[in-house]
């Protein structure tokens, strides 16, 4: 029967993740290698399990490997919530960062830095980024009520958006003391080096609740390609897949930014990139995205470690200067009649 | 045995009815066509019909048990719906939009069987839709994506089909294909009602017409009984002339002298 699919031209999804799996596990391979002092790939099983006194095998378990993983949760994170968001929103600009959830997030963790709570505790800069994301789940349905149309929602976000990044810079305006306005203004720029196992393991459990959720809303999502009338017909609870899709994504992208600072643009890149390799059923695009997401995030870290100039690019610079263009892009393309 | 009931429904939007004690029975096998001026409440009929809007007042049984009563699944294998302004919000294949009528039936993520195969193969048949499977829904023509989407309605294998004024917008070819496919599902044991603005194709493949105006029924009955000419001065504001082939005021209506 699978012939009948096939020739219909229904992609399958399994040569596609199976392709974007090999790409994710070398660029894996290569954020083990590369920094300030290489390792060759051969070498990598001897570091990770053998003799933990070795100062390169240190670098490799407690600084590449951490940073690597968190890449890995992170860039996923990224990348599912933003394909997740594209589908629920049926809008192919929508990502994270538009609902506000990536602003408010980033809003609380600016706070706990400005109010010196940051150093206190390891545990308290998540956890703010967590309750800013909460917060914005509960400002958007404050904002756009409960049985809000999809472009209310999205008007939500911008202005959520807006309210974040005025009261970011306030914060930034009235910061005392300089030091912490530089630490704050690098922070915002989003970066994985000196991230630790704990970052890691304090982030994994919200991660994976967000991404079970998400992932269990891809027959929702599938409805909804032809419209919110249809996907109720088709017995889609319209609700509680809104619902599942903002509090899987303020779960994954809220914990996500609390440890790495703000990533853009990852969440809007991957769900295109994966598009032409399985079709546009949005379904279908969460789970590979979230494979792709992971791998352009290992791929901008793997960029953040060249020397330039005189300093180390951050992060969520690469990726904005990256996803930027692209946002372009697709704003222009947009454009053209079909 | 009436596929669906409507006894006493209505309905208000911001405090203003806009239906008024609907009384509605479609039995299998019958093509029913909601007829009715612009704003006389057909959309937000097929709506409340639908369980997306629930009705203020009266009872809605849908197989003898209250619409409201049936989980959403159970409900969308019985009851299908298309919408008066189809959406097509990714360029998905016409396979893939077909098999999107599946989604009510399958259990496992999605995942088509053998069953959901054979049901999309077999409205894409009917639609005559075999040769356009691998095409992406945004290359088509307007009628092409039209089909398409009656055929996806089709692979539901609904007893009942709901359908907002599926030809709108279409040639004349189109508009009989379409109206055969609905007819053909009434024929085969289902049920289909129908919103049309078209009162000739209305009378020539529906069983029943459903005059509403104003929230209310002003007419139910055959398409000779409801179709004239004093009704549709009344309703639409019209003089029409009888056909001398159908003996039906439909088809030739003029402005008022």
């Amino acid at each position: 029967m699978s012939t009948v699919a096939d020739r219909a031209g229904s992609r399958r999804p399994a040569p596609a993740l199976l392709l974007l799996l090999a790409v994710c596990a070398l660029l894996f391979v290569a954020a083990l290698c590369v920094g300030p002092v290489p390792t060759a790939p051969l070498a990598l099983p001897r570091l990770l399990w053998g003799d933990p006194g070795d100062p390169l095998s240190v670098i490799v378990r407690e600084l590449r490997l951490p940073r690597a993983l968190l890449a890995v949760l992170v860039g996923a994170s990224l990348g599912l919530s933003g394909a997740a968001l594209q589908g629920l929103l049926r809008n192919p600009l929508a990502e994270p960062g538009l609902l506000g959830i990536s602003g408010c997030a980033a809003l609380c963790a600016v706070l706990v830095f400005y109010s010196g709570l940051a150093g206190h505790d390891a545990w308290v800069l998540p956890a703010a980024g967590m309750v800013g994301a909460g917060g914005a789940v509960l400002g958007l349905y404050a904002l756009a009520g409960r049985q809000a149309s999809m472009l209310t929602l999205i008007l939500a976000g911008v202005a959520l958006n807006s309210l974040a990044a005025a009261l970011t810079t306030l914060v930034l305006n009235l910061t005392p003391n300089p030091f912490a306005a530089y630490e704050i203004f690098f922070w915002l720029m989003g970066s994985l080096a000196n991230r630790s196992f704990e970052h890691l393991w304090l982030i994994l459990p919200f991660v994976t609740l967000g991404a079970a959720l998400l992932l269990a809303s891809a027959r929702g999502l599938d409805a909804l390609a032809l419209g919110e009338d249809v996907a109720h017909s088709l017995g889609t609870d319209l609700g509680a897949l809104r619902r599942r899709v903002i509090l899987g994504s303020a779960l994954a992208v809220g914990s996500s930014v609390a440890v790495t600072g703000v990533i853009g643009f990852v969440g809007l890149v991957v769900p295109h990139l994966v598009r032409p390799l399985v079709g546009h059923r949005p379904g279908a695009v969460l789970v590979l995205s979230a494979v792709a997401g992971a791998a352009l995030t290992l791929a901008a870290d793997l960029g953040t470690r060249f020397p330039l100039l005189n300093g180390e690019l951050r992060l969520g610079v690469v990726t904005a200067l990256l996803g930027a263009p692209f946002f372009i892009h697709l704003v222009l393309r947009s454009r053209l009649p079909t | 045995m009436s596929l669906l009931e409507a006894s006493g429904l209505s309905f208000a939007r911001r405090g203003r009815a806009v239906l008024e004690g609907i009384d509605l029975v479609v039995a299998a096998g019958e093509l029913v066509t909601v007829i009715g001026p612009n704003g006389a409440g057909k959309s937000t009929l097929l709506r409340v019909l639908a369980g997306m809007l629930s009705p203020l007042q009266g009872t809605l049984r849908l197989l003898g048990r209250d619409l409201g009563s049936y989980r959403p699944a159970a409900r969308a294998r019985l009851l299908g719906y298309h919408a008066q302004n189809p959406e097509l919000n990714w360029p998905l294949s016409v396979w893939d939009i077909i098999a999107l009528g599946r989604l009510p039936h399958s259990a496992n993520l999605g995942a088509l069987t053998r069953a959901d195969h054979a049901a999309v193969m077999q409205a894409a048949a009917r639609a005559d839709l075999l040769g356009l499977l691998g095409r992406r829904g945004d290359s088509l023509s307007g009628g092409e994506l039209a089909r398409v989407l009656v055929a996806r309605l089709l692979a539901g294998e609904h007893r009942l089909l709901l359908a907002d004024e599926p030809i709108a917008n279409l040639d004349p070819r189109y508009q009989v294909d379409i109206l055969a496919l609905l007819r053909a599902h009434a024929d085969g044991g289902g049920a289909t009602v129908v919103v049309l603005h078209d009162l000739a194709m209305a009378a020539r493949y529906s069983d029943r017409l459903v005059l509403l105006d104003g929230g209310r029924v002003q007419a139910d009955g055959p398409p000779h009984r409801v179709l004239t000419a004093a009704r549709l001065a009344a309703s639409f504001g019209v003089d029409a002339d009888y056909l001398a082939t159908s003996g039906i005021a439909a088809a030739l209506a003029r402005a008022r002298a």
